[in-house]
């Protein structure tokens, strides 16, 4: 109940869909489309996974006093308040739209920018030319990154014409050799997943 | 401490560097983009009516490089008189989606309904394109706004993604795979991918294989566009601060070698003096 | 200077989170949570409007087949509940299942056959002639069962064999360090396009240094 019901599941539900793809035959086809759109419905609970663990991890600093406890506070409201506006008065209301743009929007742009910092600290320190492989990548690297840009241009017309055949030719050989394998690979890991050879998904828990 | 200092000179640097050509534009040549191009001629041949199917993945983690793009083919779309559908399976997708909403009612008289349509955020990913591609109808029932698609004249013409002339995807993720693989290599619906510079390596080769129409990349490629459709715009504003970034980091890196190898020639000296000091 | 509240109090954000850049502080931190817990709160509320037009609405319409994804959901969060965590296995199972299948049906003909159709092209000029060796090449690194060695180190299979693929695998090796300088190039592209936007908000739309554009 505990292994084999979860296996017979990821069997069941994966033969129904490929059976979808590979066989032409209306019920078939039906049960398969449901199946994937029902998937829709799962994925949504999940959404809310990462929101409820840090709404009790928040919950236990608050009620415990520990170090920080303030920031959880301030971490709870908008996690509370801005969940309620949302149900209550749909995203499409002016106050939660109000809230994500000015509020949300910004904060998370700037949180992913940066990266950029982070990366050029790398280019400083990190960036070291130990090896033939590394002095190809670097100086490739270097070819690409003015030749995507007017810059490159400007200094001769020749850097953003060797760029576009670095992209397209070697590199897209050697995305295509990456893709092949991994496609390859997908296939094997999906067939094992619906075998239920591989049960990976399932590790993490004791009973 | 000295590190610290040093880290925040090269970041102070950076940021002055990025900023300059902002103020002070430099006007610098763009240059080609045979798939930029390709995917501008696609979207312009297509004859006013058609029905273009816009999946917005645009987030705040990657609007700075898929929301001028986006806006650009929309921009384009519009002009051209098509009808747009715009879906989306990533959270933040329909806050975009409205503001394009808001742009061709105002700009473009667009009627909601009849011109454009939003469909409501699904969650999946893979699985809720996939679902998109093989049952339009199915997966879709109501609206961004909970009303029901069959109120509206525009979703009549939708019998199944067949009756779609494109399908673009603005993403940092796998979409323009997934359109390869769900849309194009069952229903043979063009797609085209606008995506971020990090992932132009590996969406080129789909283009080059056709599976992809046309293929907008990074803010390269918005500026691109937005130049084509003469509507210079965020992306074009862009490119000169990019230019500067990418030959400041590019110096950095230099520069960080030649410290590396002075090291270490250094070093190497310093042991050979100690041995004849020996 | 704006005068508009809205962009002072995304401004006041922005500047929240990148004052981390100088040091952790108080007011990085506020930014932080306030940001996580609206994150949090937004994937949540998108969650829950998917929850309640596919599942819960057909519930109440006497859509009865709903229930089963509405149960496999709910089973997620089980695993919060000791003891009863296995429960949420089911809908793993039920997750990872249909994307393995789906998968399986969109790699094998885009994943693998149209790149390898993609692959064959005329040898008529000698890009073509390089395009070929590059793709032979590249792939020939992924050649891992020739190129394995038996328990006594020997190399299994014809040894000549293996020395061609060994120099192939040489050659493909190269190929695909040019490819990792091509995505080092686009990424650090990538990373100043989310920077460059946020200087534009802070330098344009808030002080209004940067002229702004349509």
């Amino acid at each position: 109940m505990k292994r084999q019901g979860p296996v017979l599941v990821a069997f069941v539900t994966g033969v129904i869909v490929l059976a979808g793809y590979f066989f032409n035959s209306q019920t078939v086809v039906d049960m398969s489309t449901q199946i994937v759109r029902w998937q829709n419905i799962v994925a949504a609970f999940a959404l809310a996974l990462g929101g409820v663990n840090m709404f009790r991890l928040h919950g236990k600093n608050i009620i415990g006093r520990k170090k920080n406890w303030v920031y959880s506070c301030i971490f709870m409201v908008a996690f509370v308040s801005y969940f309620v506006l949302g149900v209550a008065k749909s995203t499409t209301s002016a106050e939660y739209q109000y809230i994500w743009q000015n509020l949300y929007q910004p904060a998370a742009s700037t949180m992913y920018s940066f990266t950029l910092f982070y990366m050029t600290s790398a280019c400083w320190r990190a960036f070291r030319i130990r090896n033939w492989q590394a002095a190809v990548l670097m100086v490739t690297g270097a070819v690409v990154l003015l030749g995507q840009v007017g810059i490159g241009a400007a200094i001769s017309e020749a850097i953003p014409a060797v760029s576009a055949w670095i992209i397209d030719t070697p590199n897209a050989a050697a995305i295509r050799a990456i893709t092949i394998g991994g496609s390859l690979g997908m296939v094997v890991m999906s067939i094992r997943v619906i075998l239920g050879l591989e049960r990976t998904y399932m590790a993490g828990r004791q009973d | 401490m000295q590190q610290l200092k040093q880290t925040h000179i090269i970041w102070i640097v950076l940021t002055v560097a990025v900023l300059l050509p902002l103020i002070f534009p430099l006007k610098l040549p763009l240059g080609p983009s045979p798939e930029g191009e390709a995917a501008y001629s696609f979207i312009d041949n297509l004859p006013q009516g058609s029905i273009s199917i816009m999946v917005l993945e645009t987030a705040p983690s990657n609007e700075g490089e898929l929301w001028p793009m986006a806006l650009a083919v929309a921009r384009h779309h519009m002009e051209k008189q098509h009808r747009i559908i715009m879906a989306t399976f990533v959270p933040d997708g329909t806050m975009y989606a409205e503001k394009i909403r808001a742009l061709a009612e105002s700009d473009y008289g667009y009627v909601y309904g009849k011109d454009l349509v939003i469909l409501p955020y699904r969650a999946g990913g893979e699985t809720a394109l996939a679902s998109m591609a093989d049952n339009i109808r199915a997966a879709y029932q109501q609206d961004h706004y909970g009303t029901p698609l069959t109120d509206y004249p525009l979703w009549a013409d939708v019998k199944s993604i067949k009756d779609i002339s494109v399908i673009s995807c603005y993403t940092a993720g796998d979409d323009h795979l997934w359109l390869a693989r769900h849309v194009w290599a069952k229903y043979q619906v063009p797609c085209i991918s606008g995506n971020i510079a990090l992932s132009t390596p590996e969406a080129i080769v789909y283009f080059k294989n056709g599976q992809l129409v046309g293929l907008i990349s990074g803010v390269k490629g918005a500026a691109f566009y937005e130049q084509k459709i003469n509507m210079p715009g965020l992306a074009t504003q862009s490119m000169d601060a990019q230019s500067i970034g990418h030959l400041y980091l590019l110096l950095l890196m230099i520069g960080g070698n030649i410290v590396y190898w002075k090291q270490k020639k250094d070093g190497k000296n310093g042991k050979q003096g100690a041995k004849k000091n020996v | 200077m704006s005068n508009d509240p809205k962009i002072w109090l995304a401004a006041i954000m922005s500047l929240g989170i990148y004052s981390y850049l100088f040091k952790e502080n108080p007011f990085f931190r506020v930014c932080e949570h306030l940001y996580l817990g609206l994150s949090l709160a937004h994937l949540a509320v998108m969650g829950w409007t998917n929850v309640r037009d596919l599942g819960l609405t057909p519930l109440k319409n006497g859509q009865w087949s709903a229930l089963i994804p509405v149960v496999l959901g709910v089973l997620l969060f089980a695993r919060f509940i000791p003891g009863m965590a296995w429960l949420s296995r089911y809908s793993l199972a039920y997750l990872v299942g249909v994307a393995a299948a789906v998968t399986i049906t969109g790699v094998i003909d885009a994943g693998i056959i149209t790149q390898i159709r993609g692959a064959i092209i005329p040898l008529n000029s000698l890009n073509a002639v390089f395009t070929l060796i590059a793709n032979v090449t590249a792939i020939s690194v992924f050649f891992f069962i020739i190129g394995s060695r038996g328990e006594n180190g020997s190399v299994l299979g014809n040894k000549t064999f293996q020395k061609l693929i060994d120099k192939s695998a040489l050659v493909g090796r190269f190929i695909l360090m040019v490819s990792f300088g091509a995505v080092f190039g686009t990424t650090i592209m990538a990373r100043l396009g989310l920077f460059i936007p946020r200087l534009k908000f802070l330098f344009g739309d808030w002080i209004h240094l940067i002229p702004p554009v349509k």
